[in-house]
């Protein structure tokens, strides 16, 4: 069955992993076009590296396609009440916006990367290693896949957000999603806070309403009902943290906006 | 003297918001016990399907029945929620790929929904309970005896 979320993230790490490659390999030839170390430093110094990743090695038409995966999520909705069109154009704007930045800061990274080595004396093939496998900061493909697929989930989470405009203010909320083996910290914690209201939210686990338990999480707040029992799972979420405790495996799990600070 | 009907209360945004939050979990539920909007068994998974999703072979795998409860990670019915909702209703369903899911399911014999039957009969007695109940409720909250001139 194709997964066309899946397929997008896919394709997007795919593109950044080129870019990324193509971008090394300019940078590696200025030595073989015979400059000296001192004149390649002047050269990336001089490199507007967000323009030369989006324009010039093109990630920008990447880019455009991930965002018509986000189009695709708001295909099937009818706008009405507090939850309008232009509320939601302008989140997937912001996500665009941000996959652009980073994309900049990308750049950087594989620029400082490289005049270190080429600082260093460092080989070729070991400065492009270092850069490519990620050990320089720079995104490995299935850190980006992991970015890409986390933008559309947090994406459908902010509608759920922006539906809950509609819920009264005492309207309480439970994190949905399984407890198991694979359940981060994080997301026990609130599996096992059980109903709380949107303020409660915001104070015990701040922006996790938008974000869940970070990358990849499998779970989401909604609104609690009379069957909400059935898909939580409270109980199971507690004893996990008191075997972790007794073990001494619990780390005071933080939301992503915590750790960002 | 009487008030006029138009000034009998009329429903909610936030009433059909909590509905349809209500019922998206309803049909959750009634999904993942492995039957389908007619109230009948889901038809069995393949053999080779069932086995690597019992043997846990999938990323980000949440469920290893082998019962059809449609749910590998949990992501496909989790994204069933109100879409929107106003005085005049609510509107559930899922998005993008989640509901191409839904639709492959459906597809391949597996129904959740269906135009002709939305929800299943137990989801659709629920509904007309609490609709019911609202109209007896937006009725007494005008608190005094109202005459309807008929014909």
């Amino acid at each position: 069955m194709p997964d066309l979320k899946d397929k997008a993230a896919k394709e997007f790490a795919i593109a950044v992993q080129r870019v990324q490659e193509e971008l090394v390999n300019q940078i590696l030839d200025l030595k073989n076009q015979g400059f000296t170390r001192q004149e390649i430093l002047l050269v990336l110094q001089s490199l507007d590296m967000e323009d030369m990743i989006l324009t010039r090695l093109n990630l920008s038409a990447d880019i455009d396609n991930l965002m018509l995966t986000y189009q695709g999520v708001l295909s099937n909705m009818e706008m009405t009440g507090a939850v309008s069109n232009e509320a939601l154009t302008a989140l997937l704007r912001m996500d665009q916006a941000n996959f652009v930045s980073q994309a900049g800061v990308m750049g950087n990274t594989i620029r400082t990367e490289a005049a270190r080595g080429i600082l260093a004396g460092a080989s070729e093939a070991s400065i492009a290693e270092g850069i490519l496998k990620g050990s320089g900061g720079v995104l490995r493909a299935d850190q980006a896949q992991t970015l890409a697929n986390t933008a559309l989930n947090t994406f459908e989470r902010n509608v759920t957000m922006e539906m809950a405009e509609f819920d009264p203010e005492n309207a309480t909320y439970v994190y949905q999603g399984p407890v198991d083996d694979r359940t981060r910290d994080i997301c026990l914690d609130m599996a096992s806070a059980g109903a709380l209201t949107r303020a409660e939210i915001e104070s015990s686990f701040a922006g996790s309403f938008g974000d869940g338990g970070g990358f990849n999480c499998r779970h989401r707040w909604a609104r609690e009902t009379s069957v909400s029992k059935k898909l939580t799972d409270k109980k199971g979420a507690s004893g996990v943290i008191a075997a972790k405790k007794s073990q001494g495996k619990w780390r005071s799990p933080q939301t992503l906006q915590e750790q960002r600070g | 003297m009487a008030k006029p009907l138009k000034s009998v209360p009329t429903f909610t945004a936030s009433f059909w918001k909590e509905i349809g939050d209500e019922v998206s979990d309803r049909i959750q539920v009634h999904t993942k016990s492995g039957r389908d909007v007619r109230d009948k068994g889901f038809k069995k998974y393949s053999t080779k399907y069932a086995d690597a999703k019992v043997a846990g072979k999938f990323k980000r795998q949440s469920s290893r029945s082998k019962k059809p409860d449609l749910t590998l990670t949990g992501d496909m019915l989790r994204n069933l929620q109100t879409r929107s909702a106003n005085k005049e209703g609510a509107i559930i369903g899922w998005s993008g790929t989640n509901a191409q899911k839904v639709q492959w399911n459906a597809d391949m014999g597996r129904e959740i929904t269906t135009t002709a039957k939305p929800v299943t009969t137990k989801i659709e007695n629920w509904i007309d309970k609490q609709v019911g109940a609202r109209i007896d409720r937006n009725i007494k909250a005008t608190n005094e005896t109202k005459t309807f001139v008929i014909g």
